[in-house]
């Protein structure tokens, strides 16, 4: 977060040499570079791609940090255990994990699909495609195996849906039609992927129960001593009487805390994105299916903001 | 028979059971007792993240009246907890409240892992 605006910073000084070179346009895209943005593509069904693409990255980089942030507490869970393997180490199992990624894997194909018929290609083209991106969806969802979480369940048969409805309407060339058919089936799988995130409700808010707050209650429950007593309002407790050699150790675990707070609250901010984003996403399918114009227009304003918040979590949670 | 709705609902109580105990803890000057909560919101917190494990791999439970029976106690623990992070002037009813859920939950745990 910090680098962004030093970028920008140095951005602006660069651009006062350069400006006088650059057509209006290519300075608005070297701009768009220098901020660290992505460019977002205008056409409402290429921006849903783009949105399920960038949230597909951020929900398997958020579900891995998941599994990372639990390990300590994991492993001291383990010693106080009698017996302790492989499944033990992950509080989402590489199957519920991988059964995630073939999910939102078969969410991207259909949307790619979606994108193929708008992209100015022959009817001919649109049905293969269509036809090959059905049976590429059936082929991931049915690949979905060792995993017989209820939420996984509902999305996997939702998107196995999806690929059905490319094949029934592959000679249509109204992406309407098809959203519009399809539209049941995306809303039931996203819904069920922010559900098992762990929140509930339109706009999606935190539930006391579910992944999310699994991972917020153990962090602080693990951290108690630390946040609590130690650091407790983010100042070293007994300070004074500490010799120098022992406040010189507190202060490194001091910092060692701040930095481990710091990554927690990042991890809660991004799961807390990504179920706004696949909300936002959720939204302009369905206005594509059946809103107005200027219903559509909103939900893809909406959408193409979300996808900024989206790539910089993918960024972060690639960095750490 | 326990449904998943009774396995979110358990973990809604626990949830909050645990911030009452962090919040115990938080105020609590007295050693002995600030380290069992702090075992107990440990505790819970690792049986949440049980239930959120297993959560992910059924449907609902099937083991008979001694599950309902539990999950009435469960609920009932939670619901004292709740009322008694609106005071925290009686550490050690929180304790001893706390020490009855984790024990309850330890045996819902058990069958979930079944």
């Amino acid at each position: 977060m910090s680098q962004l605006p030093q970028t920008m910073i140095s951005c602006r000084s660069f651009g006062g040499a350069m400006a006088r070179f650059l057509p209006p346009v290519v300075w608005l895209m070297v701009m768009l570079w220098c901020a660290g943005c992505t460019a977002v593509d205008t056409k409402p069904v290429a921006c849903l791609q783009q949105a399920m693409e960038a949230n597909h990255k951020a929900a398997m980089g958020i579900l891995k940090g998941v599994n990372e942030e639990m390990l300590p507490a994991r492993i001291e869970q383990g010693v106080a255990g009698t017996t302790f393997s492989k499944d033990d180490l992950s509080l989402l199992t590489p199957a519920d994990v991988a059964a995630w990624d073939d999910i939102l894997s078969g969410l991207e194909a259909y949307c790619a699909a979606l994108g193929d018929l708008t992209a100015d290609k022959s009817s001919a083209a649109f049905a293969t495609a269509s036809g090959s991106f059905g049976l590429k969806i059936q082929s991931l969802v049915k690949a979905v195996k060792g995993s017989s979480a209820p939420s996984i369940g509902s999305a996997r048969t939702a998107v196995g849906e999806l690929g059905g409805i490319l094949i029934k309407y592959q000679a249509s060339r109204e992406a309407r039609t098809i959203a519009k058919a399809a539209d049941p089936s995306f809303q039931t799988a996203i819904r069920s992927l922010i559900d098992a995130l762990g929140f509930a409700g339109r706009p999606p808010t935190p539930a006391p129960h579910g992944l999310l707050a699994t991972c917020e209650v153990n962090f602080w429950a693990m951290h108690a001593e630390k946040s609590d007593k130690q650091f407790k309002g983010d100042a070293i407790a007994g300070f004074d009487a500490m010799t120098p050699a022992e406040r010189r150790a507190a202060i490194k675990d001091f910092i060692a805390w701040l930095g481990v707070e710091e990554d927690h609250k990042e991890l809660v901010a991004s799961v807390a994105a990504l179920a706004a984003a696949l909300d936002k996403a959720a939204a302009a399918h369905a206005a594509l299916a059946q809103g107005s114009p200027g219903q559509i227009d909103a939900a893809f304003a909406e959408l193409r903001a979300e996808i900024q918040t989206t790539v910089q979590i993918c960024q972060k949670l690639q960095k750490g | 028979m326990a449904t998943i709705d009774d396995l979110e609902t358990l973990q809604d109580g626990i949830s909050a059971s645990i911030q009452t105990l962090l919040r115990a803890y938080d105020q609590c000057a007295d050693p002995v007792e600030s380290a069992a909560i702090l075992i107990q919101s440990k505790q819970l917190a690792a049986q949440m993240a049980q239930i959120e494990t297993n959560m992910f791999h059924q449907q609902a439970i099937h083991a008979g009246p001694a599950v309902d029976c539990a999950f009435v106690s469960a609920k009932g623990y939670t619901s004292q907890l709740k009322d008694m992070g609106g005071r925290l002037d009686r550490v050690s009813d929180i304790i001893a409240t706390g020490a009855k859920l984790v024990d309850v939950v330890t045996q819902i745990v058990r069958w979930l892992a079944l």
